[in-house]
């Protein structure tokens, strides 16, 4: 495993919040991430984040607790769909990650899964 | 006017037949690039030719052949008789070539536009996560290049494979992979004998973005499963055009089968193969810009005469 960039560690964190049930102290984020990561180093990308305003924080005890703010992207993922919808060029220049799959595909997709779990 | 005008709008016909081929025999990363590169100059020749063509009926209207000086006798002469219409035919493809390209690029740029304003404000930093079950992400272009991200994606996979995600869309913000994509797509509009090509050269991106990932997460299986699993996650959703069956695999499955299968050895045969692949493209290359600088010598030598004739 390669050593992570400040920027990948932020991108990481950001998700972890995003999949939480609720919000999460830094000791959680760091005990989700398999506890590489040294305390500080947590603290201080989740301040980084609050700063950016893309967290909220509440006390929680003598911590914070931290959760992704849901209101601008709630606008945001709603007038993104207007133009993946409205758009025929996007699978040009908007790269995703998965193209959509035909039946077959579907059928290959899953035996190979489960051929990867056994 | 001789055949070899010709050349540069046959030539796609051969090795968009075999793009794939030539693509899988290339490392991810040079195919995308070289092949985008035989592409976009094949789609650039081909528009010059048809020019040229065109303009070999424009130069024999009598107003236009005084303007520039040039014996109309000369030119009936030197062209064949059947040039004026095919002129015709020529100057209709390249006002129709040109126009889609025109309209594809708008576009292009329009979307990304779209996509930036849009996502205005949802966040700064490079991941932008957006609460939607939809699944998706995507790498969004531009300074910054953003990765965009549903929660419903990342709801899909656990801890390693999100790592994986985000890492192959990172890689292809860092190799500006839309640049490719994008002018390929355009080439492909203005030539359509060159969509194979496109459709390859996508594809050698996203297999290059899947083997930075896999390098990145120090594991190609489970580069491969956050694949099989956001493709799957994915299909909860309506189906469109991309869902009817095809005769062959899709380039999902033909992803993951790659980061499965190890890496090819360094066989004495793949290397023999790779360089006869890299051969057939420089080939194709300079076949293509030879015979564009030789038409358009011809041509410029033509008029030249013609403009002879005249005095």
């Amino acid at each position: 495993m390669t050593r992570r960039g400040r920027g990948e560690l932020e991108a990481e964190i950001l998700a972890l919040l995003w999949t939480a049930d609720g919000p999460m102290t830094a000791v959680d984020v760091r005990r989700a991430l398999g506890g590489e990561l040294a305390y500080t180093t947590v603290v201080t990308i989740l301040s980084r984040l609050y700063e950016k305003r893309v967290l909220r924080r509440e006390r929680s005890g003598r911590a914070f607790a931290y959760q992704p703010v849901a209101d601008e992207p709630g606008l945001a993922a709603r007038r993104m769909r207007q133009v993946l919808d409205g758009e025929a060029e996007r699978d040009t220049v908007l790269a995703r990650f998965v193209s959509e799959l035909s039946t077959d595909d579907e059928v290959v997709l899953r035996r190979l899964l489960h051929g990867e779990a056994t | 006017m001789r055949i070899v005008v010709y050349l540069p709008l046959i030539i796609p016909m051969i090795l968009a037949v075999r793009a794939q081929w030539l693509a899988d025999r290339l490392a991810p990363r040079v195919a995308a690039w070289a092949l985008a590169l035989v592409t976009v100059a094949l789609a650039a020749c081909g528009l010059l030719m048809t020019g040229l063509v065109a303009l070999a009926g424009a130069v024999q209207l009598p107003p236009v052949a005084a303007a520039g000086q040039w014996s109309v006798r000369y030119l009936r002469h030197a062209f064949d008789p059947g040039a004026v219409l095919i002129a015709v035919v020529a100057a209709v493809v390249l006002i129709a070539a040109v126009g889609g390209a025109g309209r594809i690029t708008r576009s292009q740029v329009r979307t990304v536009l779209r996509s930036r304003g849009a996502l205005a404000g949802a966040g700064t930093g490079e991941l932008v996560v957006l609460p939607e079950t939809v699944p998706m992400a995507y790498a969004l272009p531009g300074r910054p290049g953003h990765v965009v991200v549903s929660t419903g994606m990342l709801a899909a996979l656990d801890g390693t494979e999100r790592r994986a995600l985000i890492a192959h869309e990172r890689a292809h913000l860092a190799g500006r992979h839309h640049l490719i994509t994008a002018a390929t797509r355009v080439a492909a509009t203005v030539n359509p004998l060159l969509r194979p090509l496109h459709r390859a050269v996508v594809f050698s991106t996203e297999r290059s973005a899947d083997e930075h990932a896999a390098r990145h997460v120090g594991s190609r299986r489970v580069t491969a499963r956050a694949i099989a699993k956001a493709a799957l996650a994915g299909q909860g959703g309506a189906t469109g055009p991309e869902t009817l069956p095809t005769a062959t695999a899709g380039p999902v499955p033909r992803r993951i089968h790659a980061l499965l299968a190890a890496p090819p050895a360094a066989h004495a045969w793949a290397t023999a193969l790779r360089v006869l692949a890299m051969l057939a493209v420089a080939a194709t290359l300079v076949a293509t810009l030879a015979a564009t600088i030789e038409a358009t010598t011809d041509f410029d030598l033509l008029l030249d005469l013609a403009h002879l004739a005249a005095q």
